[in-house]
C-alpha cells in the first residue's frame, strides 16, 4: 500500500466514526407541535396578564406567578412528551433505536442547563425580576440547542444563534415586549424549522 | 509496506467502515447503519454476518412493537482487532516494517 491510500484509509476511519455519531432522528411534527404549544403559551400569558401588569410588573401578584409557571411547565410537559413520543414512533418506523448511548449522551450533557434553568426561573421570579424570565429562557433554550446542534446539525445551530439573540434583546426589554420575543422564539421559529423539516423529508427519496 | 498484515477480515471497505461506525458508537441499529454506510440491505447484511463469523460484532435481533429490530454490537475481540488494524495503518504509514 502507498502512503497516500494509508493516509486515505485513516481518513475514511475517521469520516466514519464522525458520521456515525450523528443523530438524524429529529422529527419535525415535535417542532411544528412546540411552536403552536409556544404561541399559545405567550398568547395566554399575554391574556392572563393584561396590559397594566406588562406594563409594570410590580404590579404582578403572587397568584399571577404561580399561574404563569403552572402554564408554561404544562406547555412544557406537553411538548416534551409528544416530542419524545414522536421521536420513538419515528426510531420504529425507520429502524433506529430511541434510546442509545448517544441519545444518553446528549440528553445528560445539556440536563444542567435544563436544571439550572428552573432553578434561576424559580430565583427571578421569587425576587420579583419578572421581566428578565422571558430573556432567560430564550437564552436557556439557545444554549441547550446549541450543545444539541455538535450531534443534530446545522438546523439547531442556526435555531440556536436565533434564539440567543432574541434572549439578550428581551433581557433588556419591558416585559410586554420580552412575551412578544418569547412567542417569536418559541412560536414562530420552531413552527418555521418544523415545516422546513417537513419540506425537507417530503422531498427525500 | 506489506498490507499481508492487516487483519483481512476487516480489511474491506464496507466491513471497515462497519467496525468503524460501531467502534465510535459500541451499537448500532441496521436502520442506522444502512444510513450512515449508504449501503444496501443485501450488502449489510453479508458483510455483518463475516464480521459475526469472525466473532468481530455479535447480532441481536428482537422486536420493537411489532416491528423486527437488527442491533450490531461490536465485541471485545473486534475492538481489539480495530485497534490493532489501526495501529497497523499508522505503523505503516510511519513506515516501520
Amino acid at each position: 500500500m502507498e502512503p497516500q491510500e494509508i493516509a486515505g484509509e485513516l481518513q475514511f476511519i475517521k469520516q466514519t466514526m464522525w458520521a456515525s455519531t450523528r443523530y438524524t432522528n429529529v422529527p419535525p411534527g415535535g417542532a411544528v407541535l412546540a411552536g403552536v404549544l409556544g404561541g399559545a403559551g405567550a398568547a395566554a400569558s399575554y391574556w392572563m396578564l393584561g396590559a397594566a401588569k406588562l406594563a409594570d410588573p410590580g404590579l404582578l401578584s403572587r397568584g399571577d406567578r404561580i399561574g404563569l409557571l403552572v402554564l408554561w411547565a404544562g406547555i412544557l410537559a406537553v411538548a416534551a412528551g409528544v416530542s419524545v413520543a414522536l421521536i420513538v414512533r419515528q426510531a420504529r418506523k425507520t429502524g433506529r433505536s430511541a434510546w442509545n448511548p448517544l441519545v444518553a449522551r446528549m440528553f445528560f450533557s445539556e440536563l444542567p442547563l435544563l436544571l439550572a434553568g428552573g432553578l434561576l426561573t424559580w430565583v427571578l421570579a421569587d425576587r420579583g425580576l419578572d421581566a428578565l424570565i422571558p430573556g432567560w429562557w430564550l437564552l436557556d433554550y439557545g444554549l441547550v440547542l446549541f450543545g444539541l446542534h455538535y450531534y443534530t446539525g446545522n438546523d439547531h445551530r442556526n435555531q440556536s444563534l436565533i434564539f440567543l439573540t432574541l434572549g439578550a434583546v428581551a433581557l433588556f426589554s419591558p416585559l410586554g415586549r420580552a412575551v412578544m420575543l418569547l412567542a417569536a422564539g418559541f412560536g414562530a421559529v420552531h413552527l418555521l424549522f418544523g415545516l422546513k423539516g417537513f419540506l425537507e423529508q417530503s422531498g427525500e427519496p | 509496506m506489506n498490507p499481508e498484515r492487516l487483519d483481512k477480515v476487516i480489511h474491506e471497505r464496507v466491513r471497515l467502515a462497519l467496525m468503524s461506525a460501531l467502534a465510535a458508537r459500541g451499537s448500532l441499529t441496521f436502520g442506522e447503519l444502512k444510513e450512515i454506510l449508504t449501503v444496501t440491505d443485501g450488502n449489510l447484511s453479508v458483510h455483518a454476518t463475516v464480521l459475526e463469523n469472525a466473532r468481530l460484532l455479535r447480532i441481536k435481533k428482537e422486536f420493537a412493537g411489532r416491528k423486527p429490530r437488527t442491533t450490531f454490537i461490536i465485541t471485545e475481540k473486534g475492538r481489539q482487532a480495530f485497534a490493532r488494524y489501526l495501529a497497523e495503518l499508522e505503523k505503516m504509514l510511519a513506515g516501520e516494517s
